[in-house]
């Protein structure tokens, strides 16, 4: 809990910056520079949902002891993240390969850096989520994990609509 | 929390949580996963890191006192292209690095590192932290944080040299070129990690490791300000890690986060008074994350060697929970200047001096504590006692800065220098020797030597006091901080007497650190050996066999008293202290 009390303080951070740096600006995107489209990340931001429902399913199977279940579920969702993380990257790159820069901008910058930074997170967190799958000791240990997967689509859900509309 | 169970064993708290003796080399001092010995590293780590600190401060008090003339014996050799005289840019970079390293690479790992991991599970009762792994780790971040930051001396253009709140625009690459301030972010970021590891290591180690019967009331208030730093620890150096983050992005990718359209390379609106808020809203918060262990220590040492319980200790701990809250909605008294509403000014100004009823309680308590005592004047109580005077001065000066008409005059001024070195170096300094002299027999198992160690409180507190009451009359004069010769102002030209005055004091507290150099080292290996309980007081660390084994305690204790009950009379006249685990009908409480 503090530990994500912590983490909470570090992406508040980040939102509330995002936000001034909106609020402040007169356009949002600017002038010449390519926005950012918002068909992929919203597939993108539905599969994270989905994944963190599955998750829990997950959870939920492996608390009644249905291993089976927990795994189908689990793996689901792992999936789910993994697709997310995919469409993300896909998406950067592409803006990237479109030329836009991330010192282009204070617009490019957030989005690459808010954007990376979560996305590294979510790789952190896809390798705890994977190394349960394969070994599931304990369903307080599941439930640390899908907390922290919880809190990470949770912040994306915070800047999901600060970044990309 | 609902399956509780699970998570014991998820954790192996309690008693299946003895860890076996280590026995190569590497094992027992170097990856040691022992909370005792971790704080013996974070000690040496502190002591090296306070060394290079103290010496910088040295020479920036050389360059104040005689401008234009070379540093003796070593100057020649650290500034050879002006033949030993301090030049400008060296100077900035002092006061930059002393600022830094005293904060993060001295008084964090000793008084926060040290303390906190030696005192944490010895006073409540514990076997261990309850994550030894994340303590180690959290060392081992520390200890790259401090290379990284050493490297920072030796890269061309030299280290950061923008003052260790490092404002932007100053500290952009345009401006700081050069990997010095690039190292001297990615080193913050790395002790700003370990120390975040360290703090929730802390917080759970105090939650769910207390001995059964040590409830809050009963918790030494050592504990207290250890448990409320490191709450602050773990929620505000995120923001600073952000904060910095943004600004290594900056200096590294071209980024114009902190630069204003009209100095940017792409004319966008960055913003640097951003990066103040976030910086501030780390650093008030810091500046009581460093004294909030020494209050603690020292509430607690009062009553130790007043030999009478601590005054309202229950009011105290509260005070200390107020003051943890109220100092996270404050930070805007650093930034008076920066042209914010009035209405915000206001608002800050107020809950700032509200800080004050808190602090005069528990400064009541100090005073509850010590009257009609029976004051024994050991080292850990004469150093307790400077604690008291530095930090009453120094609290009553910060009314002043936090009164917005008074703060715009004496805003970047020396009169803040002095305010905040009394307040939060130098009181936590003294809070730190105090604890450094009480817990060493515990730590090593050898007595310190008194009589050198009054020596030492004495060449160290006097001038200590000429130096930081010193520089309030110098910033009062107006003279400014951060200004490599401050006489090249007219105005300020008769200030020369005064800071030669302050920079004899200054090498004369340096020279008295060796005293308790020589002291630490001698005793350690030729000191009166200690008892188990020399001091004769009754927390949980004293119960313990010196040296400490492995596992602390054989049995896990039962706590049926407060950590001060002394001269109880019900004891009797053969003795004035009983242990936290003795049971005496109509003292103690059942567990």
């Amino acid at each position: 809990m503090i530990t994500l009390a912590s983490w909470g303080m570090l992406f508040g951070t980040f939102v509330l910056s995002a936000g001034l740096a909106r609020v402040r600006a007169s356009q949002w995107p600017p002038d010449g520079i390519i926005g950012l489209d918002a068909y992929l990340p919203s597939i993108a931001t539905l599969a994270l949902i989905l994944s963190s429902v599955l998750i829990h399913k997950g959870y939920m199977r492996f608390d009644k002891e249905n291993l089976k279940e927990f795994k189908f579920y689990w793996g689901l969702g792992l999936l789910m993240g993994v697709f997310f993380l995919a469409l993300q990257s896909y998406t950067l790159i592409d803006w990237y390969s479109k030329g836009v820069r991330v010192s282009q901008h204070l617009y490019a910058s957030v989005i690459y850096v808010w954007i990376i930074i979560h996305g590294l997170h979510i790789l952190g967190a896809l390798g705890g989520l994977f190394y349960k799958f394969k070994k599931p000791k304990s369903a307080a240990s599941l439930q640390i994990w899908g907390w922290f997967w919880h809190f990470i689509d949770l912040v994306w859900l915070a800047m999901f609509p600060l970044l990309v509309f | 929390m609902s399956d509780n169970k699970s998570f014991q064993d998820l954790f192996h708290a309690h008693d299946d949580h003895l860890h076996g003796e280590p026995t190569s080399f590497i094992s027992k001092y170097i990856i040691s996963y022992d909370h005792k010995v971790i704080a013996k590293q974070f000690l040496f780590f502190g002591l090296f890191w306070a060394f290079v600190g103290a010496f910088m401060s040295v020479l920036i008090r050389w360059a104040l006192a005689f401008p234009g003339k070379a540093f003796p014996i070593v100057g020649s050799l650290l500034f050879p292209h002006t033949d030993g005289v301090i030049p400008p840019d060296a100077y900035t970079m002092l006061f930059t690095m002393h600022g830094t390293i005293m904060i993060f690479f001295a008084i964090t790992p000793i008084l926060i590192g040290t303390l906190g991991n030696f005192c944490i599970p010895l006073m409540i009762g514990a076997r261990d932290m309850l994550f030894p792994w994340l303590n180690m780790a959290s060392f081992w971040m520390t200890f790259a944080g401090g290379v990284v930051m050493f490297a920072s001396l030796f890269v061309p253009l030299g280290a950061s040299a923008v003052g260790w709140t490092s404002y932007p625009t100053l500290a952009h690459a345009q401006w700081s070129p050069g990997w010095g301030h690039s190292l001297w972010i990615i080193s913050i970021f790395l002790m700003g990690n370990a120390s975040i590891m360290g703090a929730i290591n802390y917080i759970a180690t105090i939650i769910r490791l207390r001995a059964p019967g040590l409830t809050a009331a009963k918790l030494p208030l050592t504990i207290w300000g250890l448990l409320l730093t490191a709450v602050l620890n773990a929620l505000f150096i995120p923001v600073l890690a952000a904060g910095l983050l943004l600004l290594l992005m900056d200096r590294m990718f071209g980024t114009s986060f902190y630069l204003a359209a009209a100095i940017s390379q792409n004319g966008t609106q960055g913003d640097p008074i951003l990066y103040q808020h976030l910086f501030w809203i780390f650093g008030h918060p810091e500046v009581y994350i460093i004294i909030l262990p020494a209050w603690g220590m020292v509430s607690d040492f009062l009553s130790f060697f007043s030999r009478k319980p601590a005054f309202g200790a229950k009011w105290t701990a509260g005070a200390f929970i107020s003051i943890t809250l109220l100092s996270t909605v404050v930070y805007g008294h650093h930034m008076f200047t920066t042209g914010m509403s009035p209405l915000l000014t206001g608002a800050f100004t107020t809950l700032t001096l509200l800080i004050s009823i808190p602090s005069g309680i528990f400064f009541l308590n100090w005073l509850g504590t010590l009257w009609r005592g029976n004051i024994q004047f050991t080292s850990p109580m004469l150093f307790s006692l400077g604690v008291v005077i530095t930090f009453g001065i120094g609290g009553l000066t910060g009314l002043h800065l936090g009164a917005v008409p008074t703060n715009l005059l004496l805003h970047n001024s020396y009169f803040v220098v002095g305010h905040f070195h009394l307040t939060m170096a130098v009181a936590s300094l003294l809070g730190t020797y105090a604890a450094v002299y009480f817990w060493f027999p515990k730590m090593f198992g050898k007595m310190l030597s008194e009589k050198l160690a009054k020596i030492h409180f004495w060449t160290s507190f006097l001038p200590i006091m000429v130096i930081f009451v010193g520089m309030m009359v110098a910033g009062y004069a107006g003279m400014h901080r951060r200004i490599y010769n401050p006489y090249e102002y007219t105005y300020l030209e008769h200030l020369l007497f005064l800071n030669r005055y302050i920079s004899l004091a200054a090498f004369l507290a340096f020279a008295s650190q060796f005293i308790f150099l020589f002291n630490f080292f001698y005793s350690w290996k030729k000191g009166e050996v200690a008892g188990s309980n020399p001091w004769k007081v009754g927390t949980l660390e004293w119960t313990t066999p010196t040296p400490v084994p492995v596992h602390n305690f054989d049995v896990i204790p039962e706590v049926f008293n407060g950590p001060h009950e002394f001269s109880h009379p019900k004891l009797g006249d053969s003795r004035d202290w009983i242990s936290q685990t003795e049971y005496l009908e109509g003292i103690s409480t059942p567990v």
